[in-house]
């Protein structure tokens, strides 16, 4: 068994976690997290396939898209924070209504 | 309750399911590594990651730099301005930090940008160096307007977008195909592409944060 193989399982447990949150979560700036925390484990996932195919050399293809995803993830992150805040500013707290309670 | 449990599976089955995927994958996959390795002396670069970066997959970085531009007008289309001019932390220790800080940072990036040609580094983590000092500086209270009233300022945003843009059109002039360079000249336009997306994602990245953070705190 490759030690390797960690990694990409760390990264699907990471991803699976951000949906089960991003589920079950009310508050959208949890929402925002999971989906940040999935996204890092899709980065971890490209990550360590590249790193598992040649031991002797890695491939760098998927270590400049991660570095492009980052920069793509972080300006996502700063607009639907400003859209939670706008929702936040509107309606006076920052959750989605839950059809339970009414 | 229900829908808890009924949400636990479905994410234990897409796990599995994922494991499953990423275990049977073939394990002598070639990669594109070998590929990249053999071009690497056309690429102008030694370090593979900005060779594909800036040179093989360029348009991938000119897309993002629209990306990044587009979330910056994004935010700036829904955010209210305020006229707040209180320095947020005031410290004298901070402000004397930031004045060690602030111009050893910028070397940093510097170096960064320049040693992402041998080495791991480049125009990505440069950039955020040069956010991270731009927050700096805003938070230690300096008297210094970053906002993007200026001209400069919003040409600073547009910098790497416009240059590469203009980069495009001068090597679809010059080898008839979207950014592609000629091997002689390709250090150059990479160094010349690097440092307008270092100061582009610093700005950028700043103005995202400064953007979001005085956003007013109730309606008015």
């Amino acid at each position: 068994m490759n030690t390797l193989i960690v990694y990409p399982l760390v990264g699907i447990g990471l991803f699976c976690i951000g949906l089960y949150a991003l589920i079950m979560q009310p508050h959208l700036l949890r929402k925002l997290l999971a989906v940040n925390i999935m996204g890092s484990g899709v980065f971890l996932v490209l990550v360590s396939l590249g790193m598992s195919n040649t031991n002797a050399q890695q491939d760098p293809v998927p270590h400049a898209m991660i570095i492009t995803g980052i920069v793509v993830a972080i300006s996502a992150t700063a607009l639907a924070l400003v859209f939670m805040i706008k929702i936040a500013l509107k309606t006076g707290k920052a959750e989605l209504s839950n059809p339970e309670e009414k | 309750m229900i829908i808890r449990i009924f949400t636990f599976i479905l994410t234990l089955l897409l796990f599995a399911g994922l494991t499953y995927t990423v275990l049977s994958l073939p394990k002598q996959t070639k990669g594109l590594g070998e590929t990249v390795s053999l071009q690497m002396h056309n690429s102008g670069v030694s370090n593979p990651v900005t060779a594909v970066l800036m040179n093989f997959r360029a348009y991938d970085t000119l897309l993002e730099m629209g990306v990044l531009f587009i979330a910056l007008l994004g935010v700036y289309s829904l955010s209210t301005s305020q006229k707040e001019k209180k320095p947020l932390l005031q410290s004298s220790v901070l402000k004397r930090l930031g004045g060690i800080l602030v111009p050893l940072l910028l070397l940093l990036s510097a170096y960064l940008l320049w040693i992402g040609a041998h080495a791991p580094g480049g125009a990505f983590q440069a950039g955020s160096i040069v956010s991270a000092t731009g927050i700096l500086i805003f938070l230690s209270g300096w008297k210094l307007d970053l906002s993007a009233r200026h001209f400069f300022v919003r040409l600073l945003i547009g910098t790497s977008l416009l240059v590469f843009l203009l980069i495009s059109a001068v090597t679809l002039f010059l080898s008839h195909t979207l950014l592609e360079f000629p091997p002689s000249y390709a250090s150059a336009f990479i160094f010349l592409l690097e440092a307008a997306a270092t100061v582009s994602i610093g700005v950028t990245l700043f103005h995202l944060f400064l953007s979001i953070f005085s956003q007013p705190k109730e309606e008015h």
